[in-house]
């Protein structure tokens, strides 16, 4: 196949997963390295590098807007960073050394559980109690969020496991080029209890750094090809921003139950091709 | 606007039998008035000082994102041109050729007219721009003095300055 041909499909795949990604709020990045992987048979290594640049591409996009609305809450992120960042940079040595065998497998299990974050229904976490969380106003992480009622106010529980979760995020999104939203989802909504809304924006807000912090190791080692990381790049970036208003009145529940089964079905075929095979 | 918001202030004043009770929600329902459509309203959420400084930054990202895709689509379109016809190798792993890997190189291979270097200028430049926000960050608290932030924002800085400059085998 010529170049352009490939680059051409490429495009059209990257443009269908950033749509697919910013529909179900998983990313891009999720759907972007199974399909370079196990469709177009591209070495996981270039797959990670690519998909980890148009992740940086999404988020920077996508968090300009969301912090223009006021769900982001930029002192929260920036505080997490320090987690992702670190974690990321730890990743992208790690997958320096492990073998590909390797990274399927953990790319495998990264994509079941994902299967499982995009079916559940979202919880909208806004209850008010008066408990004291020292840690959270020290560092003036509670804040409110617009709401059709207004503003609502709301804390952040449980920061050091948050934290370290989110170090572990960090680690994933490096070893695997993926923003690794649903262990973020993990960390801010079921551990630091944080409203839907600000826990997406925040995580979204986050994965720029994130990324960035495993695409510089990985630039450096060679793994982001300009021809497929250009492909990619200029694919998801179109399509997560029709995604992104397409969401704003679309029904998902439906989608994203087709697409955590289609999710568990890439997972399968990469752990039967590595394991089994 | 003036005449919905009066209307809706007597009104409520009417039916308020139990005036200490609906105290608060009348106060909410007049802010609500008073700030029009809800994007106003989001705009209350923050003071200004915060609200200037979140501006600042969703600036600085879509024109950086902007920037940056468009480099690397220049940069694609050069590369089809010159190299489309080439036969596509993905599935064969080897490392990138070495001027494509650190960022002195990369500049100089795009000033160079080389299609591949421009397209890795674009995604440089995009790699940049999450480190430069936060170095913008941490410029503003060092203004404001919020010492546990300046911290924040260095560690953050520190992992991503070592992962571009300092990851080198």
């Amino acid at each position: 196949m010529t170049i352009l041909i490939f680059s051409l499909l490429i495009w059209l795949s990257s443009f269908g997963a950033g749509l697919i990604g910013a529909l179900t709020g998983l990313g891009g990045g999720v759907v972007i390295v199974p399909i370079l992987t196990s469709v177009f048979g591209v070495d996981i290594r270039y797959a990670i590098g690519a998909s980890l640049v148009s992740v940086i591409a999404t988020s920077l996009g996508a968090a300009s807007i969301y912090i223009k609305q006021g769900y982001t809450n930029l002192r929260l992120g920036m505080f997490l960073e320090v987690a992702t960042t670190f974690g990321a940079v730890v990743g992208a040595i790690i997958a320096t050394f492990v073998s590909v065998k390797f990274l399927t497998i953990i790319l495998a299990i990264v994509l079941i559980y994902s299967a499982y974050i995009a079916q559940k229904p979202k919880l909208e976490n806004c209850e008010n109690t008066t408990v004291e969380t020292p840690l959270a106003e020290y560092l003036q992480l509670n804040s409110a969020y617009p709401t059709a009622d207004g503003l609502v106010n709301y804390q952040v529980y449980s920061i050091p496991l948050g934290f370290g979760v989110m170090m572990l995020a960090g680690v994933l999104s490096g070893l695997l080029g993926i923003g690794s939203g649903g262990f973020k989802v993990l960390a801010m909504d079921q551990i630091m209890r944080l409203p839907f809304k600000v826990s997406t924006t925040t995580s979204n807000f986050m994965i720029g750094v994130t990324a960035s912090a495993s695409a510089g190791v990985y630039l450096t080692r060679g793994y982001i090809d300009p021809g497929l990381s250009m492909a990619v790049i200029l694919g998801v970036l179109p399509g997560a921003f029709l995604g992104a208003k397409i969401l704003l009145g679309a029904k998902t529940q439906t989608l994203r139950i087709v697409f955590s089964v289609v999710l568990m079905v890439m997972a399968l075929k990469m752990i039967y091709n590595n394991v089994l095979a | 606007m003036y005449k919905i918001n009066s209307g809706f202030r007597w009104s409520l004043t009417t039916s308020a039998d139990s005036q200490v009770f609906l105290l608060p929600v009348n106060q909410q329902d007049i802010d609500f008035v008073l700030s029009g459509t809800m994007d106003q309203q989001e705009k209350v959420a923050l003071t200004s000082r915060e609200k200037k400084f979140a501006n600042l930054i969703a600036n600085f990202l879509i024109i950086g994102v902007l920037l940056a895709s468009s480099t690397v689509l220049f940069g694609g379109i050069f590369y089809l041109l010159n190299q489309g016809g080439g036969l596509a190798e993905y599935h064969i792993f080897r490392e990138i050729s070495a001027e494509l890997r650190s960022p002195i190189t990369i500049v100089a291979a795009a000033l160079s007219g080389s299609a591949q270097g421009i397209i890795q200028l674009g995604i440089l430049l995009l790699i940049a721009i999450p480190i430069m926000r936060v170095l913008i960050s941490s410029l503003t608290f060092l203004v404001r003095g919020e010492f546990v932030y300046i911290v924040i924002t260095s560690l953050v800085i520190s992992s991503l300055t070592y992962s571009l400059f300092g990851a080198y085998k």
